[in-house]
């Protein structure tokens, strides 16, 4: 059975989200689009990201990212112009020491036009624990799921508000290192506030799934940050990260405000690794 | 072809014509399916078992067949082409969609889907639109069955297509300019699809063409077959024989496969499509002649793209064929050689267009004229032939690209 091998990439992930639930209050995984503000700069915001992150996930730039928000467009846009592509970035993990376990995001196309086999490989040889495909649902999940847990990789399975239960439990059977949940309909960086149908949701998800949970979409603040962990493991913040560095803020402070360990709780525990 | 999507595809034309494909997962053999994001899959499925339902279901079927007739103008007449079929050698027929309410074949599936959504308890409509002809049949449809409508379009097209905002306004449908992107229908597209990834449950996301993930292929296709039908039966009427030729302009492919489908299981008649050859083989909108395998806006089919994956910039004079994929079944008929896929460009177009006004007292909207053009080439390959072109929409529309570009100083 698939679903219950060990896949290495799957047990760091789901072992450094828990380690930062227990010892952190949360997991903190930020969201970067490779290759932004620009070739030369990237390198540093990603080393300076990844020192307070627990997981990082690292977006592939592409032309119609039909599931992100004007911040993640724009950065994307601005990524492709400036020459990121997915050789560029692998060639950079594979140059760079980053301990914290890292993701990769891609809409379908660019893995298309890479080949599955030979990315899911390439990206095992730097290390990479994961793959997001925001467009590739659960009834398309494969080949590439199967082809990426081949190379010790795990492909992240997302819910939402609108997943039925039934469906929501099918999904959450399957999935490995954690589930995405998409604290809100809509897309990245949406600045609806995140409200009570959010911990709804990640309750919901925690009936059905026995891996970690990262909540994701519009959490933009120490505050909602602190609110969803009382109800899952972890947060993912991408477009509110992006635009502190438009602003020339550092992104480790920006992070370290997210979550303040000094004031970091640890009301909902999760079991100690 | 890329291994991974093909590996388990199957699909012959003969499972095709007798109503096989789309397969349960939305495919045209290795073409078409569903890939969304989760929030949008709950959404599909659920349009996918409405439009069954309600295309099985005798009162809706009832009510469009009237709307049709009485409200859309159906069956359009089939012209012959005098002059044209004179100058040319061959024998052209035009379907002609241009005389359909609204003026254009976009208004089969406007209405067919409008009054699918308000059977299914929609409470808003959005739709893209390119050259506008969908937006405005759509802000029509939603009007005549009572619906909210908003339609998204690109500041690019909006403004080369200023005649139809106007008609959409004052049809009451709110004109959303979109920005982002290249500004044109592929950018329409991604924000009607972000806007319906907010309000899954409430909206229902009317698509003009024959494109996105599976059910809108299918579903679009049911909608615009009625062209084909109709041309064979009045072409048997009238001439007691099948068409050599059945010619039509694919942009996302609606009207094609639309009239495609009344020809599919007679092998006799050539099926060719036209897409945009724009001003050359490197600035174009033709997926199927230039393009590769790949996946937008929902399905895997032929895309213009980079060998990175990245979309590329499309070139046409006509807004409506300027998109870089095409719809999955067009990507399919390809593949299995039932269908032949050739260009005219921006500058044959606009001499067929010219054509067409002057000795058939007709204007054609530029994407028609694209056929008009491919017509015109097939009756110098092979004279004496029956030619059926798709004369899919009138050409008002275009009235102020042509005039800025007669006015520039080089053109």
């Amino acid at each position: 059975m698939v679903d219950t091998e060990s896949i290495p990439g799957a047990d760091r992930i789901e072992s450094a989200i828990r380690s930062a639930k227990y010892e952190k209050g949360f997991a903190l995984a930020p969201f970067l689009t490779a290759g932004y503000p620009s070739l030369d700069r990237f390198p540093d915001f990603l080393q300076g990201t990844a020192a307070e992150a627990d997981l990082i996930e690292l977006g592939i730039p592409f032309t119609d990212p039909v599931a992100d928000g004007p911040t993640i467009q724009r950065t994307s846009r601005t990524a492709l112009e400036s020459g990121a592509s997915i050789p560029w970035i692998l060639d950079l993990l594979a140059t760079t020491q980053i301990d914290t376990p890292i993701i990769i995001m891609s809409y379908l196309n660019p893995l298309l036009a890479y080949g599955f086999d030979r990315f899911a490989k390439d990206c095992a040889s730097v290390n990479v624990c994961g793959l997001i495909v925001p467009d590739m649902p659960f009834e398309e999940r494969q080949p590439l799921n199967q082809i990426a847990n081949n190379h010790g990789l795990c492909v992240i399975r997302m819910v939402s508000p609108v997943t039925p239960n039934d469906r929501m439990k099918q999904i959450c059977t399957a999935a490995r290192g954690f589930i995405y949940a998409t604290t809100i309909c809509g897309t990245t960086g949406a600045d609806d506030a995140i409200d009570v149908s959010a911990e709804q949701l990640l309750t919901r998800v925690r009936t059905h799934s026995s891996i970690p949970i990262l909540a994701g979409f519009g959490i933009r603040t120490a505050n909602d940050a602190n609110r969803l962990s009382h109800h899952c493991d972890g947060v993912i913040i991408g477009s509110a990260l992006l635009e502190a560095i438009d602003r020339n803020e550092d992104p480790a402070d920006f992070l370290r405000n997210i979550r303040p360990i000094s004031t970091a709780t640890n009301k909902n525990p999760g079991i100690k690794p | 072809m890329n291994p991974e999507m093909t590996e388990n595809a199957a699909g012959t034309i003969q499972d095709l014509i007798e109503g096989r494909l789309p397969d349960e997962t939305g495919r045209f053999g290795p073409f078409g399916g569903r890939f969304v994001s989760e929030t949008l899959m709950h959404a599909i499925t659920l349009l996918e078992n409405q439009a069954r339902a309600a295309l099985n279901d005798a009162a809706f079927v009832r009510e469009l067949e009237s709307e049709l007739a009485d409200w859309v103008g159906r069956p359009t007449p089939l012209t012959e082409a005098r002059s044209l079929s004179r100058e040319w050698g061959a024998t052209i027929l035009l379907k002609r969609e241009d005389l359909a309410h609204t003026g254009a074949h976009k208004i089969n599936n406007a209405l067919g889907q409008a009054l699918l959504a308000r059977w299914s308890g929609a409470k808003e409509v959005i739709a893209e639109t390119g050259a506008g002809q969908h937006g405005v049949a759509t802000a029509a449809a939603c009007a005549r069955a009572g619906l909210p409508c908003t339609v998204y379009m690109g500041a690019v097209d909006a403004k080369r297509q200023a005649p139809n905002v106007d008609r959409m306004n004052r049809l009451g449908a709110t004109v959303i300019e979109v920005t982002s992107g290249d500004a044109t229908l592929r950018s329409a597209v991604n924000e009607a699809m972000r806007r319906w990834i907010k309000n899954p449950e409430t909206i229902y996301y009317l698509l003009g063409s024959a494109i996105g993930p599976h059910p809108y292929p299918w579903l679009v296709r049911e909608m615009q077959k009625i062209i084909g039908t109709e041309s064979r039966r009045q072409i048997m009427d009238r001439f007691k024989r099948l068409p050599d030729s059945v010619v039509a302009c694919v942009g996302g492919g609606s009207n094609a496969i639309g009239l495609f489908h009344g020809f599919l299981a007679d092998p006799s008649v050539r099926l060719i499509g036209v897409e945009a050859g724009g001003t050359g083989t490197d600035r174009n909108a033709a997926s199927i002649v230039h393009g590769t395998p790949g996946v937008l806006h929902g399905c895997y089919t032929l895309l213009l793209q980079t060998d990175d994956g990245q979309v590329l910039e499309t070139e046409s004079i006509s807004a409506g064929l300027d998109y870089p994929a095409v719809g999955p079944e067009h990507a399919f008929l390809s593949s299995v050689g039932r269908a032949e896929y050739r260009t005219a460009t921006d500058d044959q177009a606009l001499a067929a267009f010219d054509e067409c006004c002057a000795t058939e007292g007709i204007i054609p909207a530029l994407e028609t004229a694209h056929a008009l053009a491919a017509a015109k080439q097939l009756a110098t390959e092979s004279p004496g032939e029956l030619i059926l072109v798709g004369f899919s929409g009138r050409g008002d529309k275009d009235l102020p690209t042509l005039r800025a570009k007669q006015d520039a100083p080089n053109g």
